[in-house]
């Protein structure tokens, strides 16, 4: 009891912090449902007095958010499946597999975390056009997949490495190949870092904006970063539309975070990334 | 099959992806940063110089400086997660601090951008608290904004690694020196801290090149000269189709990153030799 009582001035000192974090969250969404002259009142403070679930209504129509969220799916799926793909057997390679220069290629792979995406988006782009991936879902897809493997290899590399040698030895014993160690032994028990995987590379392109705006141009493609844009672009003066049009754009991602919160976690902290 | 060509076989298809949509585009962004009228040069790096050296600056320095706090931030935040003693305040830190992880960087400019205004929600609690009179109130639409805006977003992700990374640590030593009468913050400082350094570079190191590619958050909320480098090479692609001015300021952001992590590089080689 004595250190709860102690503890208050600390959870006091926190409450600010909180405050940040959730104040910017709870204004846009009672905001969302005010009407047109209840924002411009400029009360931060003030309930609405009626709840404008029509805005919500009114910005899906107009801002055609079904297509931003369809195409922004599409996209999500198409690179969070050749992200597993690639950097699963990768990252097992580079962890498990004694073979020269696997030390090196690991640097080369982590080198490119380092690289900003706007050091090579123009030449990415000439590449694309060569390629006739410019303005298409497959080819965000590759630019997007190519931008994510470093990351995904360190996760899954980190993860595998903690994995000790001798379950792969008393595999091998019982005359696995290193193709059926990993699907076989290590894929099972590696789901917390291939969730972990799945939520990072699926948050990343859900909220992709730099990429989108280079390679997809035409409003039939574009995903939801580029749209909810051009829509707040378009309705900059309708704050009501801007609002409830974010907040659409925001929430299946936070859907995604309530339903995989724990799993999430757990795949970055149970032995990933410790550099 | 041999080891040798067993281990490239896995690691072949990110490699192949990676060379030709990564490595591929790193080298024609070098050599088209130095082509000028079809020659080699420095050209584009002294236009370049010439016109926004005070941006590279503004972009260090606001990217440093938000790194620090995110840093700081994560550690506080972790700190008290793992030496918190009251359940209740740890429950709700615990459940609260990741959601602006899960927000885009658009939809943060976004918010932040009528939220930090001057007749933004931010002014308008503290006019209506009596803290600020409306002529007073200034808008935070500026350099402050942007920090701001990265703090928020990226300090989640680096103290989730950074939480982990104290949850797996020792209890006995942590306890031990409790016991022997350390304060909360000096086990903190002391004794937790030293041991989750890699985990804490290494979140740190991936926000920092983060912050340095995002290109919303500059359009939004900071429109006006200096901005950073990624609002310019828009800037200079959009307006002038200059792409060697543009491929040099992508080139000069690598430098500035790279340069970040090769002091984790060189500690990673140094701890496993």
């Amino acid at each position: 009891m004595t250190m709860h009582k102690r503890e208050w001035p600390t959870v006091v000192a926190l409450a600010p912090v909180l405050l940040l974090v959730l104040a910017p969250f709870a204004w846009l969404i009672v905001s969302s449902l005010k009407s047109e002259i209840e924002i411009g009142q400029a009360d931060p403070l003030s309930l609405p007095a009626n709840l404008m679930w029509r805005n919500y209504q009114d910005a899906w129509q107009i801002g055609g958010f079904s297509e931003l969220i369809g195409n922004s799916f599409l996209n999500l799926a198409g690179v969070v499946a050749l992200t597993l793909l690639t950097c699963t057997p990768a990252g097992y390679a580079l962890s498990k597999i004694r073979f020269p220069g696997r030390e090196w290629l690991f640097y080369a792979f982590i080198l490119g975390l380092t690289i900003p995406i706007q050091a090579i988006v123009i030449p990415l782009y000439e590449v694309l056009t060569a390629l006739g991936l410019v303005n298409s879902l497959s080819g965000i897809v590759l630019a997007q997949v190519s931008n994510g493997i470093p990351f995904g290899i360190f996760l899954m590399r980190s993860f595998f490495t903690n994995v000790p040698d001798e379950l792969v030895e008393a595999a091998k014993v019982d005359g696995a190949t290193h193709l059926q160690i990993l699907t076989k032994v290590f894929l099972p028990i590696s789901t917390p870092a291939v969730q972990a995987l799945i939520i990072i590379s699926a948050l990343s392109t859900w909220n992709d904006f730099f990429l989108p705006l280079v390679v997809l141009i035409s409003p039939q493609v574009q995903t939801l970063p580029l749209g909810l844009v051009r829509f707040a672009g378009t309705y900059s003066s309708e704050y009501r539309l801007v609002f409830s049009g974010t907040v659409i754009s925001f929430l299946p991602i936070i859907l995604l975070y309530i339903l995989t919160q724990r799993r999430f976690t757990e795949g970055l902290t149970q032995g990933a990334i410790k550099g | 099959m041999s080891r040798r060509l067993l281990g490239l076989t896995l690691v072949l298809p990110a490699l192949a992806v990676i060379a030709f949509l990564f490595i591929l585009p790193l080298i024609m962004s070098a050599v088209g940063a130095f082509q000028v009228d079809g020659a080699f040069g420095w050209g584009n790096f002294e236009k370049t110089f010439d016109l926004y050296t005070k941006d590279i600056v503004f972009t260090v320095v606001i990217v440093s400086i938000s790194t620090v706090l995110i840093g700081i931030a994560s550690i506080a935040i972790g700190g008290y997660l793992t030496l918190g003693e009251h359940p209740v305040a740890v429950a709700i830190l615990r459940w609260l601090y990741r959601w602006p992880m899960f927000i885009p960087f658009i939809v943060v400019g976004q918010i932040l951008r009528t939220f930090l205004s001057k007749n933004g929600m931010m002014n308008n609690v503290a006019i209506n608290l009596g803290l600020l009179t409306p002529i007073d109130a200034v808008s935070f639409l500026d350099w402050r904004g942007i920090v701001i805006a990265f703090v928020w977003k990226q300090t989640p992700f680096v103290a989730l690694l950074v939480a982990g990374a104290m949850a797996s640590i020792n209890r006995e030593t942590i306890d031990a020196a409790r016991n022997l009468g350390a304060s909360r913050l000096r086990v903190l400082i002391e004794i937790v801290v030293p041991q989750v350094g890699t985990t804490l570079t290494v979140g740190l190191i991936l926000s920092f090149v983060t912050m340095m590619s995002v290109l919303s958050v500059p359009l939004m909320i900071n429109a006006q000269t200096p901005t950073m480098l990624t609002a310019d090479i828009a800037f200079r692609v959009n307006s002038y189709g200059d792409y060697g001015v543009a491929n040099a300021l992508g080139l000069i952001s690598l430098l500035l990153a790279s340069s970040v992590a090769w002091i984790y590089l060189r500690a990673s080689l140094k701890e496993r030799s």
